[in-house]
């Protein structure tokens, strides 16, 4: 289990290094993601990455304070709004992978002719 | 369409369990798999219903639910909830977020569930661990999570089998005058003309029975071994082979071999086995320890002192 939990974590984290630095991924597994980030220093979006860890120390800052359980909505939320007031374009954002219609769904029948 | 939902099924179901096991906050007691994976079950099909995508359990998104201080369901309900609001009412803003903030949560969560302290010690626990972590680990870098779960499992699995067959071992009985048995360390051979009792310790399945034969003394000339197997269920074809041969070694020396302590559905299975008989006596087992053994210890001593081979003929248990 051990072994299979850590692997985990490392997925995880190497998963999001070309999120982080605003790169697109390349790469069939995880740790070729990170590796790919790694060797192509000169891709890495400077914006996105200052948007990264920024959002980082406010999670790392927070973390042994009161304001702990709020660390993670502000680092979402600041450097956000930073981008937004600065006007930073080449920073990604949730729209740009893909729309989120307003409202919350209605419950349908699945299209039964799809099964095979 | 069916077999790809059935492999998502298996993964959602493996990450699952893995998250039940290591997240709980403050709960004692063994994961509660079987709820869980039904939960997501039902919860996928339900989401079905709704336009939704399947979904799993996720070590990073339970990190931060307990960071934010889970710790019952009623966070996850709540986390619906919330959602639900965000959609009728942000869901322009939420476009907006910058995707770099949403990587750098994950990095740290990731980062933090890293459990460098239960590491170092299953490091510790020797080698076989530590091959069965490495091994793992780097399955689950390259390899699909199924499939690298598999991986550990069978690792384990044959690990766990090795360990069982190297944790044999014999012991000498020697029998005192009031009829109890003495233990001691068992000879490398056989002593002739004299009846050597021995028990042996660990599982004999499988690889078990050639760590036994392993173990068992050099023959001699006209002994008899007895064998106490009290309270074995599981023997196997292993077992049967090793302590035939070595049943039918004795007798080319004049000697014979007794199984004692035996419980009525072994008997029943090495009688069927036909190797049974002349060579190979059966001493069943009787509420009293060592009872059964003894009287197996008097009944080749009687044979001994009697000096002939007998065709075919089984000694009556108990």
């Amino acid at each position: 289990m051990m072994g299979f939990l850590t692997g985990i974590s490392v997925n995880i984290v190497c998963g999001q290094l070309a999120g982080l630095t605003g790169m697109k991924a390349h790469g069939h597994v995880a740790v070729d993601q990170a590796i790919f980030v790694l060797i192509h220093p000169l891709r890495i979006n400077p914006a996105a990455l200052a948007t990264g860890l920024a959002a980082l120390l406010i999670i790392a800052l927070l973390h042994r304070t009161r304001l702990a359980q709020a660390g993670t909505v502000l680092a979402v939320i600041l450097p956000t709004a930073l981008v937004a007031v600065v006007g930073a374009d080449n920073v990604a954002t949730v729209k740009d992978i893909g729309s989120i219609a307003p409202g919350i769904p209605v419950p349908a029948l699945p299209n039964f002719h799809l099964f095979s | 369409m069916v077999t790809g939902a059935l492999a998502v099924a298996v993964i959602i179901m493996v990450q699952g369990a893995g998250v039940s096991e290591v997240a709980r906050p403050g709960q004692l007691g063994p994961p509660p798999i079987n709820k869980d994976v039904l939960a997501q079950g039902i919860g996928n099909v339900a989401a079905g219903l709704l336009h939704g995508i399947p979904v799993g359990g996720s070590l990073a998104q339970t990190g931060v639910n307990v960071r934010a201080g889970a710790r019952t369901r009623l966070a996850a309900i709540a986390c619906g909830a919330w959602m639900a609001v965000i959609l009728m009412a942000f869901s322009g803003a939420v476009g907006e977020v910058a995707i770099p903030t949403l990587s750098a949560i994950l990095v740290y969560f990731g980062l933090s569930s890293f459990r460098l302290g239960e590491l170092r010690t299953i490091f510790g626990t020797g080698p076989g661990s530590q091959v069965a972590v490495v091994t793992t680990l780097i399955a689950t870098l390259l390899l699909p999570v199924a499939a690298a779960v598999g991986t550990g499992v069978a690792l384990s699995l044959m690990l766990k089998l090795n360990r069982d067959a190297m944790d044999v071992g014999l012991v000498e009985l020697v029998p005192l005058d009031d009829g109890r048995l003495a233990a001691c360390e068992p000879p490398s051979q056989l002593e002739s003309d004299r009846v050597t009792i021995l028990d042996v310790y660990g599982s004999l399945v499988f690889a078990g029975s050639w760590t036994l034969q392993g173990l068992l003394p050099k023959p001699a000339s006209h002994v008899v071994l007895v064998m106490r197997l009290r309270g074995r269920t599981a023997l196997g074809a292993t077992f049967l082979k090793v302590m035939g041969d070595y049943a039918d070694v004795l007798a080319e020396q004049n000697g014979r071999l007794y199984l004692s302590g035996l419980s009525d559905d072994v008997i029943e299975w090495l009688r069927q086995s036909g190797r049974v008989g002349g060579p190979m006596q059966l001493v069943g087992a009787t509420p009293v320890l060592g009872e059964s053994t003894y009287n197996a210890y008097l009944e080749g001593t009687t044979w001994l002192t009697a000096g002939h081979e007998e065709h075919g003929q089984e000694a009556s248990g108990d």
